[in-house]
């Protein structure tokens, strides 16, 4: 995981972000701990989050972590008040996804806890509350309207970037080859918001987020991985 | 600034609708409470049906007036005691005039009439929450919404019916990236209802589809709205918009930062609401 850092944005860059969706604790733990850390650096106002390689969170290959729900760890890393999701949703500074190709699993909830997303037009986005028990439905509401959030939930269809953005669930789509600097850019332009305008701004939003169940709807990831475990059993 | 501050309103009884006429782009809280004047007096007058808000210029709202927004907070209560207005000066300000009981955009919510909008040219701050606080939204081909001051100062509006007009990411565009959206995106994302070249027709027409409703069908239906509202939270929200409203006129800019007051004071209103609008055009999305 690498961090750099200029004129108030810090762009995280990893190879992808596919560990997230086979329970990597450490990986997932690595990255709550750094976007917390940025968001309560004062030179930094945006965190950009940044895959390298081809596919922002394509399907991972390998097991699946002994840190799966409904175990402990899995509920303190990804499911809990503290863990990766509820850091991102509820983080005191802006945070943009930037996403290239396949965005499933756990790539898809990045999408939805960030505050903007800017994607490249071959971006393809999987519903991720099949898979994942700590998915929050009331983020996907809040994002897409319900009647969408319910198609791309019960039908498990992917949404190309076209209609990703069409559904409110991306903001700008651009080419690949575009997309780092078109990410980069809005990055800045965000940057240029005070700082404490920016704190205000997103503690503004989370007010918003509470009132509408988004930390309530996190509380019930142990039922959902429980009520699947029964499911599958 | 050009133009007046007076607001007209126009009653046509016999087409059982009325037309709130604002007299100046850059509204200050007079107009805001000729406004809701206006309103009550709407929802008194049952021969009335449907209410249009437009402005007699080219844009239905460049924004605050620069001047008016720093003196709401001075002649509010305890404002001019010290050299800064005080706290509890700046949060009855927002609540008077803007988000609390009398404020417009609540007054505008409850309207127990139809609210109809004509979006045209500018549709900035208060242009876009007029949007916002409306039944109905018609925009000229050549409507732009946005929020400037969010851009050089945080969000110090309501976010609740933002996000539930348009959703949750499309909002971080107008609060966190000063985005300005042309009519075309605004009815993409659920802004306006329609988009129309000869938008006074347009308007035209929907006020009197919306006169031939029976009376008792309009009042239920708004208050099964307002219902939905309760539900919704949007009066948590609107308090808390207060909040941090009030909050955010009196916060540190750090020494890069882009300072609208500071800029007016040294570069005069007119020079710091071009400036604050020039930082906007550049994110644009193209």
């Amino acid at each position: 995981m690498e961090v750099s850092s200029a004129g108030g944005v810090a762009t995280v860059s990893v190879p992808g972000f596919a560990p997230l969706s086979r329970f990597d604790a450490d990986f997932a733990w690595e990255l709550r701990d750094t976007v917390v850390a940025l968001a309560d650096d004062d030179l930094v106002k945006v965190v950009l989050l940044r895959a390298t390689g081809a596919d922002f969170a394509p399907w991972p290959d390998g097991p699946v972590s002994a840190a799966s729900p409904p175990s402990p760890r899995w509920r303190r890393v990804f499911a809990g008040a503290n863990g990766l999701y509820q850091s991102l949703c509820f983080a005191k500074k802006a945070v943009v996804t930037e996403v290239a190709g396949s965005c499933v699993g756990a790539g898809a909830m990045l999408v939805l806890c960030s505050h903007l997303t800017v994607a490249a037009d071959d971006a393809l986005f999987g519903s991720p509350f099949a898979v994942l028990p700590e998915s929050n439905f009331v983020l996907a509401a809040l994002t897409m309207r319900l009647n969408r959030a319910k198609a791309w939930a019960v039908t498990d269809e992917p949404l190309g970037a076209v209609r990703a953005e069409e559904a409110g669930l991306v903001n700008d789509v651009v080419s690949r080859a575009a997309l780092p600097e078109a990410a980069a850019r809005l990055a800045v332009d965000m940057a240029a918001m005070p700082l404490d305008g920016m704190v205000m701004t997103t503690m503004l939003r989370q007010a918003v987020l509470d009132a509408h169940g988004v930390g309530r709807e996190f509380d019930l990831a142990p039922h959902y991985a429980s009520g699947r475990r029964a499911v599958e059993g | 600034m050009e133009g007046t501050e007076e607001v007209e309103l126009l009653l046509d009884r016999a087409e059982n609708r009325a037309i709130i006429q604002l007299g100046r782009a850059f509204v200050t809280r007079r107009m805001a409470r000729r406004i809701v004047d206006h309103l009550d007096t709407i929802d008194a007058d049952d021969d009335v049906k449907v209410v249009v808000i437009e402005n007699t210029g080219p844009d239905l709202s460049r924004g605050w007036d620069p001047d008016d927004a720093w003196r709401q907070f001075i002649e509010a209560p305890g404002g001019a005691v010290r050299k800064h207005p005080s706290q509890r000066a700046r949060l009855e300000a927002f609540d008077e005039s803007w988000w609390g009981d009398k404020g417009l955009y609540r007054r505008l919510l409850h309207c127990r009439k139809v609210t109809v909008v004509k979006a045209v040219g500018e549709c900035f701050e208060t242009g876009l929450f007029l949007a916002v606080c409306a039944d109905l939204v018609v925009a000229g081909t050549g409507a732009r919404f946005a929020v400037p001051r969010w851009h050089s100062l945080g969000a110090d509006g309501d976010l609740s019916l933002l996000i539930a007009t348009v959703g949750l990411k499309r909002t971080s565009e107008l609060a966190f990236a000063g985005r300005i959206w042309d009519a075309a995106r605004a009815e993409r994302t659920g802004l306006v209802d329609q988009v129309a070249d000869d938008v006074d027709a347009t308007v035209d027409g929907l006020a009197a589809m919306c006169a031939s409703i029976m009376r008792d069908g309009i009042v239920t239906e708004k208050y099964a709205v307002f219902a939905s509202l309760a539900t919704m939270g949007v009066d948590h929200s609107f308090a808390a918009a207060t909040v941090v409203g009030a909050s955010l006129s009196n916060i540190h800019h750090q020494p890069d930062e882009f300072n609208f007051l500071a800029e007016a004071r040294r570069s005069g209103a007119d020079e710091a609401v071009a400036r604050s609008r020039s930082r906007l055009s550049r994110t644009e999305p193209s």
